[in-house]
């Protein structure tokens, strides 16, 4: 199964999910992809999926200023957001489900 | 942008990014750009960016595939710099180019029809093959110039076939293309100069008009004089000689007048080179020493055929 292709499907919901839980910016939402277990999550994928959201009004963005370096554009979700990560979650469950039960093995062989 | 400098490394790598989203609104653009540069700054502390973040181009494309944004068109994936794209573009919009270039794609079928020849004929170069005597610019191939035109039809088809097919090409398919065509143009000089080299003599007889001897001529030797006599055998003098175009026959019309030579002249001065026979006068006079002096000749005794007075 290729990583990359279920990554591509599922990363507009993993980022919604990473700044429902607090607002960040970008490379901060890249770190914060992978310390969940995303390692393989490309940089460039998660900016053009914010500058994506943002447009489709998913995410709000505003600009603070940093000590230690640039400006930094922060984002947050709007409710917009929430109705489509909720969406997303519902949809995950069902899907997640349907392919474990399909693909659990009989031997006791754990993925 | 941002307050504080920006590492030359991040500089570098968002220059090639910009240059890879040029095709997209400015305005675009500049938010993605805007978007990265701020993340590359901070990421560029946790390491060098080039060795995580892969190359620019492949950054680029993955930025638009996930801002949802169409890829970057095939055609203007060389890398050149922005610059020198918009001043190619402003060139080939220029209307006498645009014309040129539409013409240049009308002519194209005959340059695949030269191509073909070139190729075979380059060919033939690089294998050291014969070339027919007859007709210079025929390889012999396949043992015979029969066999040189089977294989300039063959690559002259296989060219024509190879330039519909590739019309309008983009990617891999028309690099390759180009490169061919440049080396096929590069092989015109070698095939050029041999058809050019001396071919290697086939005519062995020459036949070479003997150059004409200056002046009146009998029997391959120069007249330098002309003695008139009347059929009584007597020397005549002061005689105007004309050739079948009424132009007179002139003997030392070369030149200088010679001005020991005695001349009849016209009534406005004008020597006449053609009074014979020519005399010459004693050096610093103008008396002719022996007025009747002539070759020794006999005029033999003569039967006149009848001729009617005019």
């Amino acid at each position: 199964m290729d990583r990359s292709q279920l990554l591509r499907g599922t990363l507009d919901a993993a980022t919604l999910a990473v700044i429902a839980e607090h607002d960040g910016y970008g490379y901060d939402v890249v770190r914060r992809l992978r310390a969940a277990g995303l390692g393989d999550v490309g940089d460039a994928s998660v900016y053009g999926t914010l500058r994506r959201l943002y447009r489709a009004g998913a995410l709000t963005s505003y600009v603070m200023p940093s000590d230690e370096g640039p400006h930094r554009r922060y984002y947050g979700i709007t409710e917009r957001g929430h109705e489509q990560l909720a969406e997303a979650r519902a949809i995950w469950a069902d899907f997640s489900l349907a392919l474990s039960n399909l693909l659990k093995t009989d031997v006791g062989v754990t993925v | 942008m941002s307050t504080t400098t920006v590492p030359p490394e991040v500089e570098a790598y968002l220059a090639s990014v910009r240059e890879e989203l040029d095709d997209l609104p400015s305005a675009e653009r500049d938010d993605l750009l805007a978007e990265v540069e701020d993340s590359l700054v901070e990421a560029a502390a946790d390491g060098p960016i080039a060795a995580r973040l892969g190359r620019p181009e492949d950054f680029a494309a993955e930025l638009r595939a996930a801002a949802g944004l169409h890829a970057r068109p095939a055609e203007q994936r060389p890398g050149a710099s922005s610059r020198w794209r918009e001043l190619a573009a402003g060139i080939a919009a220029h209307p006498r180019i645009r014309s040129l270039w539409h013409l240049a794609g009308e002519l194209a079928p005959a340059w695949w029809l030269v191509r073909g020849y070139l190729a075979v004929a380059a060919l033939a170069l690089l294998l050291d093959a014969s070339w027919s005597v007859n007709h210079p610019w025929m390889p012999l191939l396949l043992g015979s110039a029969w066999g040189g035109v089977l294989v300039i039809a063959a690559a002259v088809a296989v060219s024509m076939w190879a330039g519909l097919r590739l019309r309008g090409a983009h990617g891999a398919a028309a690099r390759t293309a180009i490169a061919a065509n440049v080396l096929l143009v590069l092989a015109l000089v070698p095939v050029v100069q041999h058809l050019r080299e001396p071919r290697p003599e086939r005519v062995l007889y020459v036949t070479e008009a003997a150059a004409p001897l200056p002046g009146l001529a009998s029997s391959g030797s120069s007249v330098l004089n002309i003695y008139p006599y009347s059929r009584d055998g007597q020397l005549l003098h002061d005689v105007l000689l004309y050739d079948q175009f009424g132009n007179p026959i002139e003997i030392g019309h070369n030149g200088v007048a010679d001005p020991n030579r005695r001349f009849l002249r016209t009534a406005i001065g004008a020597a006449l080179f053609n009074s014979f026979p020519i005399r010459y006068y004693e050096p610093g006079t103008t008396r002719v020493a022996r007025p009747n002096a002539g070759p020794s000749i006999r005029v033999p005794s003569i039967e006149t055929p009848p001729l009617p007075a005019p």
